[in-house]
């Protein structure tokens, strides 16, 4: 049996749906028990005083990554059927900084949003619904900016092809670079929270 | 300080675990390239039914004419065949060659073409090895001899068919080729089997390979194709060691 499943036939369009919903729920559930339903637990890793998103979307990466990785060198994954989304650089580094600003005013992104909801948050209703509504217009608006949209192409490109480094040795600098972030992220939580106590004695 | 694992902390021990197996990452190669090598049979029958991996030697022609440059053009016959220039405007890469200076990137991003009918269908092997955009010579070369090289018009040509053969023409002309007429044609078929028939071909000035080495190119191409494209996959090492060798005799 090989991966990915459904590129494989193994279920066709109607169970990918069921098994999509599946998923979402297992990351809905587990983004809520990490914390991520709380504005405040979110904001706070952009006051460096809890760094839990940083360290929990980490280790989220780390493990598909390395768990992508072996499937595929062993032969259980087939890499070049699995969808790379393209690059489009500089609307995307724009993009990023966009949903940055909005998660630090809102105090969500859209999934831990979705997650909040869940729990009945109102803040996260808000959020959720100023999210459709820019949908709404950036589709509406998009025959403006539909030049910028695509602007510097770049395709569906990998971080090995780009550096032109092999596949393994890109996987182990990421790999050091989570533990280095792993431990720059404790270091700064602990400053921060000596900070902290020293402002309110 | 001596170091106990057991009083690692759960972290710490995640930690490791992900340094030592980025690590052997580092040394595993690519997942790309792993022991195994999967065939989508859905996705390539789909693409059999509808030959959406394939080029018309017409549009080939188009695309050298006009110095396209988003694709380039591989040949898997030996070094041998190649000699006889089928496309004399065109850089023929050699997929060897191309296998171990591509990088991901351009594999994904290049369009191959075969240029013989080679079972067991090397665009799939291409796949499997990363490249994207695989495209094929609808025909190979006998299209491309027969369409491009040496055109000749229909028995009853409609207007538009006579608009097509004279762009054909032209277009021949521009690869080194003789359009044929219906006095002088050099047709494949019926194929040319007798030496007598060969001589006649000679003198009407088809081309050599009307004149009966077609045959025996087209009973080499697949026994000596395939072994190009399991050796350009790195399979065979040597392509030489897997070519028949004539057998010594001894002087008495």
């Amino acid at each position: 049996m090989n991966a990915p499943f459904f590129k494989f036939g193994l279920f066709g369009d109607n169970v990918s749906l069921i098994v999509a919903f599946l998923i979402g729920i297992g990351f809905g559930f587990f983004l809520e028990r990490a914390g991520f339903g709380s504005a405040k637990k979110l904001t706070a890793q952009f006051y460096l005083t809890d760094l839990s998103v940083f360290k929990v979307m980490f280790t989220a990466i780390i493990t598909a990554m390395l768990g992508i990785f072996y499937l595929g060198w062993m032969g259980f994954v087939d890499l070049s059927l699995v969808y790379l989304t393209p690059t489009f650089l500089v609307p995307q580094i724009v993009g990023g900084l966009l949903l940055g600003a909005g998660f630090v005013v809102g105090g969500y992104c859209p999934g831990t949003a979705c997650a909040a909801l869940s729990t009945g948050k109102m803040d996260a209703l808000i959020n959720l619904l100023g999210i459709i509504l820019g949908i709404v217009v950036f589709g509406e608006f998009f025959p403006w900016v539909e030049g910028f949209y695509y602007a510097t192409p770049m395709g569906q490109v990998t971080l090995p092809q780009l550096l032109q480094l092999p596949y393994g040795l890109v996987v182990f600098l990421v790999a050091l670079m989570a533990i280095g972030g792993f431990a720059g992220a404790t270091w700064m939580e602990r400053r921060m929270a000596v900070r902290k106590g020293e402002h309110s004695s | 300080m001596r170091l106990s694992f057991s009083k690692l902390t759960a972290t710490q021990k995640s930690g490791l675990a992900v340094g030592i197996l980025g690590l052997v990452a580092a040394f595993a190669g690519s997942p790309y390239q792993g022991p195994v090598h999967t065939v989508d049979a859905q996705e390539l029958a789909r693409v059999v039914q509808t030959a959406a991996d394939h080029v018309t030697v017409e549009d080939l022609a188009d695309w050298i004419i006009q110095g396209k440059a988003d694709y380039r053009l591989i040949d898997l016959r030996t070094e041998a065949n190649l000699q006889s220039t089928i496309y004399p405007v065109l850089n023929v890469s050699r997929l060897r060659h191309s296998r171990t200076t591509d990088s991901k990137r351009t594999r994904r991003s290049s369009s191959i073409l075969r240029a013989a009918f080679i079972p067991p269908r090397p665009g799939s092997f291409l796949t499997t090895q990363g490249y994207k955009g695989v495209t094929m010579l609808f025909g190979g070369l006998e299209a491309w001899k027969d369409n491009v090289l040496f055109p000749r018009p229909a028995e009853n040509p409609t207007p538009a068919q006579s608009v097509q053969f004279a762009k054909m023409k032209e277009v021949s002309k521009f690869f080194g080729g003789t359009p044929q007429t219906d006095s002088n044609r050099c047709s494949n078929s019926p194929r040319v089997h007798d030496a007598e028939a060969r001589d006649a071909a000679g003198r009407r000035g088809c081309p050599q390979h009307f004149t009966g080495q077609k045959e025996e190119r087209r009973m080499l191409m697949p026994t000596i194709g395939f072994p190009a494209a399991m050796a350009a996959l790195g399979w065979i090492d040597d392509l030489a060691a897997t070519r028949p060798r004539r057998k010594r005799t001894q002087r008495t």
